[in-house]
């Protein structure tokens, strides 16, 4: 659907309208309102200029316009078209409108030639809901979140430890009403005890002292071991839960659709699965704790308050919701500081990152007053942030605290002429004094709770969410076992796109027989990866159909599938482990034996036997302890390892010296023999000894024939491409 | 691709064809000043020209800056219609008058970035900051994410801030801003 922004209100058209885009900005670079409306014959811009009523600025027939054109300028865009000789320009906007006007160029340049417009892909980055744009890779607005849903989401998780969450929430009510009685217990202390207002016998009173003191005691002790025991038992259950969500994303990432991981960032993926986790559980070990204990306190607090003397209780609860207030606005402050401080630190630890590795460059360069004095720069902003920041706490802590203390003394003047006016003992003053002291804390931790809490049900909505989409290719279960392979490969008429509107393949239709290696060759771009991607099935194709043995892809079972395909990919990625480890990746019940035979197919066993801890070296992350030749080489032993029947062989580029160059070669051409091999090629050698090479222009195939047939074809592809690279190579020649 | 030519370049085409190397190509490491004096712009069809130096010879030019964030009256560089620099205005002082107009129109048509005078008001919405603020193309509201990540500061005292949709904000000079404006930005860098 062409993009339909409203009209300006005071445009009525009575044709049908085929686009319209409202732009931000006014041709004199100013920013204002301007519509482009395009109708079957015209296409129109209507603006805002010095005053509020739109108006027809512009209005030209659609036919006579040609190649319209999306320019992007520094900071936005315009849109411009050709009429006749001029150059017109109709519309100028902002970047945030990019995307929009380049589809509106697109479409305007088909519909001029009156042609059809393409399908544009709706891209969703506000909220539906509150219209606040949203963080790419996520849908999840922190805004309209139904936090409620989210959290009878994480409660359903309980469910598997409902025993253990019934005993928390057990321990906590005991834990609360425990804390509430030494306050209470104060109250017979003082006017049963040391200040009877009616006079009683002393060895009662010391009896009575003694009793209460042990209540006390025990209450204490109690509430002790009840804290103990929460704390024991939500550390374990905090902890289970979060190991739980991790596994189950983790499980989950593992069988969604590589598109998933195309459209975000690994980055977002590392995120999500670590920190968002980690915000989750430290909120349900700790936070949801305090969270419950507060909200408890609180209202145990306020019920006793309210018992003992309901006016002075009043007077004690008005100010909360002031004193929640404040601390909400004081926490904002001390965070914006704080997040500035995080920022300014993290920036000077880049710069000492950055010129310590440069640290030749530096001196070099004869810089290091320069670099000294930056330093300092950077060392004095986060001081000044750092002062700045804890003066604020200081200021406002202090402030809070008098604010509190105040409203204490007021109930002590009060409750005092309460006192005195016999409303009310002085045991039940002292009760309410130490009362009111334990709640002013929580009302002032509520509110970074609640924001605590907040935040984590955010992160826990973005773990759900992940967790949600969907996987894409999944066996069916009438999916056909296919134990072995003959390795005849069909495209049948294939179109493809990573994206729905830009086909990177089309209508590709190739038959490949088993036991035959076929050389992909093309620019880069052309679809020679793509093609590989598709047969092993990492996505699914668009229209058309893939068939192996005659069988569609995507009915034979992906097990059978997989441990028939294998892949020597262009980048060799080895994971951390040994030499051995990755060797067998494929199988991990390899014998030693297998091992070897495989490293010595791949011409790998020689520069293994040499290394000081053989097959048990490791190869660093990705790899990088190994040269890029052993590392080839060890990418090949894996694949003979795997043994499949079916070899996709995406040729590295890097280059490497003439002995290990032949090397490779040679093992390539043992790995290939008797596979069906598909190779991405680079090499002349792999070129020559391909059965037939197939020649791929813009996902098209253009030629298909042996090496020697297509060289021959004076004006064929292959053969411009061979000319052309040969150009080049010549001239590194000479500059060597 | 790349085709290596590793043990087994017994190509024919190879010795056969007399290749001449590839043309030098057309970037030159002169530089050429013009003088303002000598050019003259006027704008046919839409489109900005330039006449001169040498010549009366017309051609379609565009300009671009070379230094926009502290420069924008000098320092122009006058590219062909192929993207090509014909040469350098060291300042646009000296155009004919139609000329210069034209030219800083050019430029500013070229060079949309909204340079901000005042900021109003910014205010937390969840994780994002909602900025109210004038600037010298009218007032104007954006968001940002992360702003701290998304400050930019190239040249001393000027800040480019990007907003969630891709879009510039700078504040040239942040010592030129009204106190309070100032107070309000300097939370964020």
């Amino acid at each position: 659907m062409p993009p339909l922004d409203p009209l300006p209100d005071n445009v009525k058209l009575e044709e049908p309208i085929r686009l319209c885009v409202a732009a931000d900005m006014l041709p004199d670079g100013s920013f204002g309102r301007q519509w482009l409306v395009v109708t079957d014959e015209t296409v129109r811009v209507y603006a805002t200029m010095d005053g509020d009523e739109p108006k027809l600025r512009l209005e030209l027939p659609l036919r006579e316009l040609e190649s319209p054109k999306a320019e992007s300028v520094v900071g936005g865009g315009v849109l411009e078209a050709a009429h006749g000789d001029q150059t017109i320009e109709l519309v100028r906007y902002t970047n945030a409108q990019a995307k929009r006007f380049a589809f509106a160029a697109r479409a305007l340049e088909k519909w001029a030639k009156g042609e059809e417009a393409e399908e544009q892909e709706e891209e969703e980055q506000r909220c539906p809901r509150c219209g606040l744009p949203l963080e790419s890779g996520t849908r999840v607005c922190p805004a309209c979140l139904p936090r409620s849903r989210t959290l009878l989401r994480l409660i359903a998780y309980l469910r598997p430890h409902w025993k253990g969450a019934l005993a928390l929430s057990s321990l906590a009510l005991t834990g609360t009403a425990l804390g509430l009685v030494p306050p209470y217990l104060s109250k017979p202390l003082m006017d049963s005890v040391l200040a009877p207002s009616l006079p009683r016998p002393l060895p009662e009173r010391l009896r009575l002292l003694g009793l209460l003191v042990v209540a006390l005691l025990v209450a204490r002790a109690l509430g002790a071991l009840v804290g103990a025991a929460q704390g024991w038992l939500s550390a374990w259950l905090g902890n289970r839960i979060t190991h739980g969500i991790r596994c189950q994303l983790y499980q989950h990432l593992q069988g969604l659709s590589l598109r998933f991981f195309d459209k975000l960032q690994l980055g977002t993926v590392v995120s999500r699965v670590n920190q968002d986790t980690g915000q989750l559980q430290s909120f349900l070990v700790w936070g949801s704790q305090d969270l419950a204990t507060n909200i408890l306190l609180i209202v145990g607090i306020g019920v006793m308050l309210f018992v003992m003397n309901w006016r002075l209780a009043l007077l004690v609860f008005i100010p909360a919701p002031i004193v929640g207030l404040l601390s909400t606005g004081f926490m904002r402050i001390i965070r914006r500081y704080m997040h500035s401080f995080f920022h300014r630190w993290s920036r000077l630890n880049a710069f000492l990152n950055e010129t310590l590795t440069g640290l030749r460059v530096v001196r070099a360069f004869a810089q290091e007053p320069r670099e000294v004095a930056r330093f300092g720069e950077h060392s004095g902003d986060l001081a000044s942030i750092g002062t700045q920041a804890e003066r604020t706490w200081a200021v406002m802590f202090s402030g809070m605290s008098l604010l509190i203390m105040a409203g204490t003394l007021l109930v002590w003047y009060v409750g005092g002429r309460d006192v005195l006016f016999e409303h009310m003992t002085l045991g039940t003053l002292m009760a309410f004094l130490m009362y009111v002291g334990m709640f002013y804390g929580p009302v002032q931790s509520m509110s970074w709770l609640i924001n605590w809490s907040s935040r984590s049900l955010t992160a826990a909505e973005r773990v759900f969410e992940m967790l949600d989409s969907e996987l894409e290719v999944v066996s069916t279960d009438d999916a056909m076992a296919m134990p072995h392979m003959e390795g005849r490969i069909e495209f049948d008429s294939v179109t493809f796109g990573y994206e729905a509107t830009k086909p990177v393949l089309k209508d590709i239709s190739l038959t490949i027989e088993p036991g035959e290696m076929i050389g992909l060759v093309g620019h880069s771009g052309a679809g020679k990866t793509t093609m590989v991607n598709l047969i092993c099935r990492f996505y699914q194709v668009d229209k058309g159909e893939i068939r192996v043995d005659g069988i569609s892809l995507k009915r034979v079972r992906l097990e059978d599938l997989r441990r028939q395909i294998g892949i020597v990919p262009q980048d060799t990625f080895l994971f951390s482990g040994t030499i051995a480890e990755n060797i067998s990746y494929a199988n991990a019940s390899a014998t030693r034996e297998d091992i070897i035979r495989a490293a010595k197919v791949a011409n790998a066993h020689d520069f293994i036997l040499r290394k000081s801890d053989g097959y048990e070296t490791l190869v660093g992350e990705g790899g990088k302890s190994l040269s890029a030749g052993e590392r080839q080489r060890i990418a090949i032993a894996r694949a003979v390892l795997h043994n499949p029947r079916i070899l996709i062989l995406d040729e590295a580029t890097s280059q490497v010296d003439v002995e290990t160059e032949a090397q490779i070669q040679e093992a390539i051409v043992r790995l290939v023999r008797e596979r069906t091999t598909i190779a991405i090629a680079h090499r002349l050698s792999t070129l020559k000894n391909a059965d037939r090479l197939v020649i791929l222009k813009e996902g098209a195939v253009v030629e298909v024939g042996t090496h020697d047939e297509l060289l021959a074809k004076e004006e064929g592809e292959f053969r411009r491409l061979v000319d052309k690279y040969q150009q080049v190579s010549r001239v590194r020649a000479v500059e060597r | 691709m790349r085709i290596h030519f590793h043990g087994g370049g017994d190509h024919k085409a190879d010795e056969d064809k007399g290749q001449s190397l590839p043309t030098p190509s057309k970037l030159s490491e002169e530089l050429r000043f013009l003088d303002p004096a000598s050019v003259a712009f006027e704008r046919i069809g839409g489109r900005l020209n330039m006449t001169g130096p040498d010549d009366d010879e017309r051609q379609p030019v565009s300009l671009v800056h070379l230094f926009p964030l502290s420069e924008t009256e000098a320092w122009v560089s006058v590219l062909d219609k192929e993207g090509h620099e014909i040469g350098i205005l060291q300042t646009l002082k000296g155009l004919p008058e139609e000329s210069l107009k034209l030219a800083r129109e050019e430029l500013r048509r070229r060079y949309v970035v909204p340079l901000i005078q005042r900021v109003l008001a910014c205010r937390e919405r969840h994780d994002l900051v909602e900025w109210k603020v004038e600037t010298d193309r009218g007032s104007a509201t954006f968001l940002t994410r992360n702003v701290r990540e998304q400050v930019q500061q190239p040249v001393p005292d000027h800040f480019s801030i990007a907003d969630v949709e891709g879009n510039r904000f700078d504040v040239p000079d942040l010592t030129a801003l009204d106190p309070a404006s100032r107070a309000l930005l300097v939370q964020y860098l």
